[in-house]
């Protein structure tokens, strides 16, 4: 009986306890992609001994990923800018959102340092996506007045957060106008 | 006290311990959505326009058409989650007011969707909106660029 005790001790103690359960550990993984800079990056080993904040979207889309992108930048700024937190948005539209795209959108959300935007290869960038458990499928096409091809795309909304050890230990709708208090708190917790 | 009862209770507690995720399921206040404004893009990019309408005519109204000179291409859009979870957008369909009635378009929601852009819209710009309406006619919104 109290072996049985001892062993369910620490089963509640971390269950109660300020350790955040494992979501997906992403520390074996490794993806070859481009900054905003077009200087190339290898995540999440280049992100490995510090905590990030992570989001997903494509820049023609103004609204969800608007949102997405407007929450990350609204926890660096609340958050007074932290050097131990890495804020990332990654593209799961390589084909558009080359290097000089996000740094054009990035430019627009005056997004500070420590901020990296994601894109590469589409084999690298759908690696990463899979790996992270985004989905993204395009949906609706349409042709501007001057011929040009437009085309959109259903995705994941996902924010999350990753630990010093690249796993991930947060994930929430990343759409969500609670969302820069709730992940503040929880890195609070963490950190 | 019995072990099974002991286990049951330790699990519960467990339970009730775990932290309250779903507070990360809020949903959008649309309410805190109504600013009218454009969102910045650039050049070549896509941006959207949201701001509130009401019709005041004493007879329904039908939104015929929208169109901005900064805009390839202005269309009616609404952000909604697919069946399978995942966040999409489709053709916002025909709007109609009654009397009295208003709409907002609105970040997360029904919004005017701004294509092709012909050029930057930085923060500190004016946009112009068409509306072509079939009783009010053609009307005109500036809108600020505003993140």
């Amino acid at each position: 009986m109290k072996k049985l005790v001892v062993l369910l001790f620490p089963f509640l103690f971390l269950a109660c306890g300020n350790q955040p359960e494992v979501i997906e550990d992403m520390g074996d993984a490794s993806f070859e992609l481009l900054n905003q800079d077009s200087v190339a990056v290898t995540f999440p080993d280049d992100f490995e001994g510090e905590y990030v904040v992570m989001g997903f979207i494509y820049t023609n889309c103004p609204d969800i990923c608007s949102l997405i992108t407007q929450n990350l930048v609204q926890i660096q700024k609340d958050m007074n800018y932290p050097e131990d937190v890495q804020f990332v948005a990654a593209t799961f539209d390589p084909m558009r959102d080359t290097p000089s795209a996000l740094r054009k959108y990035g430019e627009a959300f005056n997004v500070g340092e420590n901020f990296t935007f994601l894109t590469g290869d589409s084999t690298e960038v759908f690696a990463l996506m899979d790996s992270a458990r985004v989905r993204s499928q395009v949906s609706m096409r349409d042709t501007t007045g001057d011929g040009r091809e437009l085309y959109f795309i259903n995705h994941s909304d996902k924010i999350m957060v990753l630990d010093k050890q690249a796993r991930v230990i947060f994930e929430y709708g990343g759409s969500q106008k609670v969302i820069p208090t709730v992940v503040q708190e929880d890195l609070n917790k963490v950190r | 006290m019995k072990p099974f009862i002991l286990i049951c209770s330790l699990l519960l507690i467990t339970i009730s311990c775990k932290t309250d995720d779903t507070a990360n399921q809020e949903t959008i206040n649309s309410e805190e959505m109504n600013e009218e404004r454009v969102r910045p893009a650039g050049e070549g990019g896509t941006s959207a326009a949201y701001f509130r309408y009401a019709n005041t005519l004493s007879i329904p109204d039908t939104l015929l058409s929208v169109e901005s000179p900064v805009a390839g291409m202005a269309q009616i859009h609404e952000s909604y989650e697919t069946d399978d979870g995942m966040m999409g957008m489709r053709p916002g369909g025909q709007v109609i007011l009654m009397p009295e009635e208003s709409i907002t378009f609105q970040q997360g929601g029904l919004h005017i969707m701004l294509m092709s852009l012909q050029k930057d819209l930085a923060e500190g710009d004016s946009v112009r909106i068409e509306l072509e309406f079939s009783q009010a006619g053609s009307l005109v919104k500036m809108l600020p660029v505003q993140s």
